[in-house]
């Protein structure tokens, strides 16, 4: 009744999802592009060829992190190189190529996690590519042009109907201005585990991790702690984007962090970000309640640190619930 | 001299009845047996009622004679007409109808009142009539004789005079028969409800008081000698509390469609909470708004398009947001008219349809007032003379959901999401000063006010938050009315307004930036209008039109219109401030010929010019209505009309519109007819096209090239185009004393396309069928009852058949399927609403309740879904939600 006449007055949906927060079956955690953008050199009044364009350019290394925790079971997947649509998916009309396809063991059974790699060279097809995106740009790709990658993970076992998309931009850019830089990925130096104004680095990176003599985070049962991580003081860099008059603007970026873990729950899901109403930097830490245990239970967690553009580093760690 | 053919109803007075068993020689059936105790007066006729001649059977020349049994109650109020043998072809139905208006003096049984059962008949005869030569003046009175509401020896002084009001209201009601049975004298009340009789002798009397709405009213009084008696007369409607029948005048009709609705009559609507305005949305030609908003969805166009007038100048908003009341008082206003196409030249700046409030000139007939207090919130209105000529009428209302919803809210858990709630006001004044002859000089204000409260907060949040959402507006309308001589009319009308909309919103999660937005209107606007017959043929509306708008943005968001490329860049937000100005000047004309005595066109012609941001704009729209009256109770008509809008401030603004961004355009076609077979029964039908073109549409940041080599960035063009086409029927049944109701149903088709090479798409807001069924009935003894039906097709959908995880930012991307391809279920509705009011002499008090969706049928609005599209449930509308409430009149 309660939510009846909640609904009546405002409007609004009182279904119960699930949470966003905590990973029940598989999920694409993180995709990581390394580089995240390439700044290639480029003479406005003599443009180069595309040879000369592609020739400044680097192989770019792409990695994806699943998490599978319902079901033990290999999966297996697929990245393409494409031009993406607003939904994440390749536009079909647009040049797209396969990178690879392949296999991956459980994740959770794995030492150190699982994740699809992949290489993606600076060869013909991602040249043609590149050309679409550039001859496709209203501003024929002085602001820089995107292409993405769409990965596509599922049971090895079944048919690919059931498969999970995701996607990840990756920017190439023009020197312009000169003193435009390529964005690198941000990362974390340290993630805090605690409370009461006391902290401990997890050292942790996975709950299988066999290593010997490494610090074990436990966390009571039902205890709520701080998770803080502790990001590389020059994470939050400073660019230059030209503007539609011909000068630039130049931004410093935030940063922000997604909080996942298997069980429990956290405060606040998303933290970092822009400042906040009044100005404020606003908080970069989240607290996580431990689930209720009858006995040890390791809990991974993962927090995914972004810079906005399209810098992405994940972070995976995990927590020993004990009754 | 000349031959007529006309109906003649003979009714035959002579009165067979159970008791004085005096059988009506033309009715042979013997009556029922008589009951006990002796007649020793029979029930006196005093007032008949001529029935009316059923139309079909007049044009077939058919004559009847109907037996009817008609049972008279101990007042002589007729209380029940049974046919004793049925004739058929409408006669029985036209016979009773006739009868239950028939007021009697009542019989009386063993020396006392008492009800009884008469027999009679009543002739339906056509007869070829001579028009009687004119008969000669007659002499010039011997005796002086007074007005109609004097009587007696108008010589001699008035001895007893008096008023007759209505329970309930202290209305003054003219036209009452008040007698003096014992002196045969009777008056009929002026229009201020008084009466008076001249040199009654000193003695004991029975004043009568009859009318055929009230109860009969008898009322003792004793005169002594040289005594002069003042009284006040206090007559019940009949049942309590009857529908107030509205005896409007003939209005010049002037368009092709008008659905007009009269405030006192609809009140008691169920699911609108007492809100007349809201029954607009019941009407054809209106698509179903989503949770009850307020949205005017005409004919398929977009609510912006659809104008909303108060007294010719226009509004920003019918009703307060989130689904709340209207914001103009029932009782400031005298009718609302929608027109939903092809409307006249009046209306301007708007292609979709328009709805006109005609506010109610405040009465200098003593302090009258009401007073509404429910469960969402409380509203009063008072009138008040204030000096000779010079009257002054109030209305305010607050809501106050906020005060208690605080209870009913789900506890917060960790990160959740905030809870608001709207909180509105309005209040409304009007002065009115009457110049007598010289015309009428009035100031009319409104404001209203709509906030979102936030009702409740997670208090471990981290970030800050701030909903600092309102809507208010403001609009102050002077007028003076006069009359040109004849049947011409003159009003000069100014208005000033302020609008202003605030919105802000701080993420709860601080994934985004805080972003706030402030635009204010400013409007100061001129209206001159004549209107009226000019001779026996031409009838004319002309006048002009002047609005004058600044419009000014205040806004705190992140600002990337000078980036050639802005994806993936994390912008500071930055105050921005930005301003349009709209000067419009139109000047319009229709022109009512009336052809021959069936055939009236009438041609319109509206001249609109503007200067938005510096450019000049311009459009001329003309219009033909076509109006043919088949016969007496069947009408056709026809239309065919251009219309124009200007484009929305912020699509010309230099920097972030387009300044080149030209007007919209319309066509309306319709064909139809009005059927009004009696006086209860009405139908109107209609079948229409409306083509819209040069639709303003957002392009979102489209990158041109300029002449230096740079870029500029384009968000608005003129390439959008709608087209709708459908059928409207509205079957209604005329307010009687207890009853009214009608049946709408609209079948519609609505699309539009974007850009001239992409597809024709439903419109958001497309409902092939749409019907409407209200009924009311009040059964007596101050009870009403009432009941809504709706029904509509569900609102155009894109499926969801998929997601992606964006790596770079968290989230899920839905894939859809093709745009608009599916629907959400078809929406269905029963309201209903019980009234009791209970009637004092100087006021009255109404308790209701009204059940909006009785049914609770889960009505589905929306889809939401989970974090990744995978899990989805229904936002449904309203569920079964009752509301107690009380008002009360004075």
């Amino acid at each position: 009744m309660r939510c009846a006449l909640l609904a009546a007055l405002l409007a609004t949906g009182c279904a119960t999802f699930e949470d966003p927060t905590i990973v029940l079956d598989l999920r694409v955690l993180a995709i990581e592009a390394f580089p995240p953008e390439q700044v290639v050199d480029v003479d406005a009044m003599d443009p180069p060829t595309p040879d000369e364009l592609f020739a400044q350019l680097q192989p770019t290394i792409i990695r994806a992190y699943v998490a599978d925790p319902a079901i033990g079971r290999d999966l297996v997947w697929t990245m393409t190189a494409c031009i993406l649509f607003e939904d994440g998916r390749c536009d079909p009309d647009r040049p797209q190529y396969e990178v690879k396809s392949s296999f991956m063991s459980d994740p959770e059974s794995t030492a150190f996690g699982s994740e699809a790699f992949a290489i993606l060279p600076v060869d013909e097809q991602f040249g043609a590519l590149l050309l679409d995106a550039i001859q496709q740009d209203p501003a024929r790709g002085i602001g820089g042009v995107d292409y993405g990658i769409s990965f596509r993970v599922g049971s090895a076992l079944d048919t690919r109907d059931g498969d999970l998309y995701a996607s990840k931009r990756v920017r190439v850019s023009p020197r312009i201005p000169a003193d435009r830089m390529p964005n690198n990925n941000p990362y974390i130096t340290d993630l805090l585990i605690g409370s009461g104004g006391v902290g401990l680095a997890i050292q942790r990176r996975h709950c299988a991790d066999p290593t010997e003599g490494i610090f074990v985070s436990e966390v009571r049962s039902g205890q709520t702690v701080t998770l803080f991580p502790v990001e590389g003081e020059d994470v939050r860099e400073e660019y230059v984007l030209p503007t539609i008059d011909g000068e630039s603007e130049r931004f410093t970026e935030s940063i922000a962090y997604q909080w996942i873990a298997t069980r429990g729950s956290f405060s606040d899901a998303n933290t970092g970000g822009p400042p906040d109403v009044f100005g404020n930097i606003t908080l970069v830490g989240t607290d996580w309640t431990a689930p209720a245990v009858t006995r040890i239970t390791d809990v991974p967690i993962w927090v995914i640190q972004r810079d906005v553009r399209f810098g992405v580093t994940m972070r995976a760690t995990c927590a020993r619930v004990v009754p | 001299m000349r031959w007529l053919y006309i109906a003649i109803i003979w009714i035959a007075l002579a009165l067979g009845s159970r008791a004085d068993a005096q059988p009506d020689p033309s009715a042979p059936t013997p009556p029922p047996a008589p009951p006990a105790g002796k007649l020793t007066r029979s029930p006196k006729l005093l007032q008949a009622v001529a029935p009316d001649y059923p139309p079909a059977a007049l044009a077939a020349g058919k004559t009847a004679k109907v037996k009817v049994r008609i049972s008279i109650d101990v007042t002589g109020i007729v209380t029940k007409v049974e046919v004793v043998d049925k004739i058929g072809d409408g006669f029985d139905e036209a016979a009773v109808a006739a009868a239950m208006q028939y007021i009697f003096e009542p019989a009386e049984i063993d020396g006392k009142p008492a009800p009884i059962t008469v027999e009679t008949s009543i002739n339906f005869v056509i007869e070829q009539q001579v028009e009687p030569d004119p008969p000669p003046m007659p002499p010039p009175p011997k005796l002086r004789t007074g007005p109609p509401n004097h009587a007696g020896n108008m010589d001699l002084p008035v001895t007893l005079q008096g008023e007759v009001v209505e329970r309930g209201t202290r209305r003054k009601l003219a036209g009452v028969i008040v007698s003096i049975a014992e002196l045969g004298l009777d008056v009929v009340t002026g229009e201020d409800g008084s009466f008076y009789f001249h040199g009654i002798s000193p003695g004991k009397y029975q004043v009568l008081a009859i009318d055929p709405k009230f109860d009969r009213l008898a009322r003792p009084i004793e005169f002594a000698k040289r005594e002069s008696v003042e009284v006040r007369l206090w007559m019940r409607p009949k049942g309590g509390n009857p529908y107030e029948t509205v005896i409007e005048g003939e209005r010049e009709v002037l368009e092709v469609t008008r659905r007009t609705l009269q405030r006192q009559q609809l009140t008691s609507v169920p699911g609108t909470f007492g809100d007349p305005i809201r029954v607009i949305q019941t009407l054809p030609g209106i698509n179903r708004a989503p949770f009850g908003l307020g949205l005017l969805l005409v004919r398929g166009s977009n609510p912006d398009d659809t104008g909303i007038y108060v007294d010719g100048h226009e509004v920003p908003s019918l009703f307060h947001f989130l689904g709340g009341p209207s914001i103009f008082n029932a009782e400031m206003l005298e009718s609302i008219d929608l027109y939903p196409g092809g409307f006249p030249g009046r209306f301007g700046r708007k292609h979709g349809g328009a709805v006109a409030l005609e506010l109610r000139p405040t009465k200098g007939d003593g302090f009258h007032g009401s007073a509404k207090v429910d469960f969402l919130d409380t509203g009063v209105y008072v009138r008040t003379p204030v000096a000779k000529n010079l009257s002054f009428a109030f209305a305010g209302r607050r809501s106050y959901i906020d005060a208690f919803l605080g209870f009913v809210l789900p506890d917060p858990g960790p990160g959740a999401q905030r809870i608001v709630t709207p909180i509105y006001y309005d209040y409304a004044g009007r002065l009115d000063y009457d110049l007598k002859e010289d015309g009428r000089l009035s100031l009319f204000a409104i404001g209203s006010s709509d906030t979102l409260h936030v009702l409740d907060q997670d208090s471990d949040a981290q970030v800050s938050t701030d909903l600092n959402t309102a809507v208010k507006f403001f609009r102050i309308i002077g007028t003076y009315a006069r009359s040109l001589g004849g049947d011409l009319k003159l009003s000069i009308s100014p208005a000033f307004g302020r609008d202003s909309l605030t919105f802000s919103g701080a993420q709860a999660e601080a994934t985004g930036p805080f972003t706030s937005v402030g635009i204010v209107n400013t409007t100061l606007s001129y209206r001159l209008r004549a209107w009226g017959r000019l001779s026996k043929r031409f009838t004319l509306d002309s006048g002009i039109d002047v609005l004058s708008r600044a419009t000014r943005y205040d806004a705190l968001v992140p600002v990337d219109d000078n980036l050639i490329e802005s994806s993936g860049v994390d912008i500071p937000p930055s105050q921005v401030f930005r301003g349009a100005s709209t000067l419009g000047l139109a000047f319009y004309t229709d022109l009512g010929i009336d052809i021959t005595k069936r055939l009236k066109l009438i041609p319109t012609l509206r001249l609109d010019t503007y200067l938005i941001e510096g450019q000049d704009r311009f459009s001329l729209d003309p219009r033909l209505v076509a109006r043919y009256r088949l016969s007496k109770t069947l009408t056709a008509k026809a239309y065919l009309g251009s219309f124009s809008q200007p484009p929305q401030p912020e699509a010309v603004d230099s920097r972030f519109g387009n300044s080149n961004i030209g007007i919209e355009h319309a066509t309306h076609v319709g064909v139809g007819y009005e059927w009004k077979p009696s006086r209860l029964w009405s139908i109107d039908s209609e079948i229409y096209f409306a083509e819209r073109h040069d639709l303003v549409v957002f392009v979102g940041n489209e990158l041109e090239d300029t002449d230096d080599g740079t870029f500029q960035f384009v968000n608005f063009r003129n390439e959008g185009k709608r087209n709708s086409y459908g059928f409207e029927m509205m079957i209604k049944r005329e307010i009687s004393e207890r009853a009214f109701g009608w049946l709408s149903y609209t079948f519609s088709k609505s699309k539009q396309k974007q850009h001239p090479d992409s597809e024709w798409i439903p419109t958001g807001f497309d409902q092939p069928h749409v019907l409407n069924a209200v009924a009311s009935y009040k059964p007596g003894k101050g009870y009403e009852l009432g009941i809504r039906f709706q029904l509509a097709s569900g609102r155009p959908q894109t499926p969801v058949i998929g997601s992606t995880y964006d790596a770079d930012t968290g989230n899920y991307d839905a894939v859809r399927g093709p745009f608009r391809s599916a629907r959400v279920p078809t929406f269905k509705q029963i309201d209903v609403r019980a009234e009791k009011v209970w009637l004092f002499n100087t006021w009255s008090l109404g308790a209701y309740l009204d059940i909006i969706n009785v049914a609770n049928f889960k009505n589905v609005e929306a889809i939401e879904y989970d974090y990744r599209f995978r899990e989805s449930a229904p936002i449904t509308s309203f569920p079964f939600l009752p509301t107690l409430g009380i008002r009360g009149n004075w």
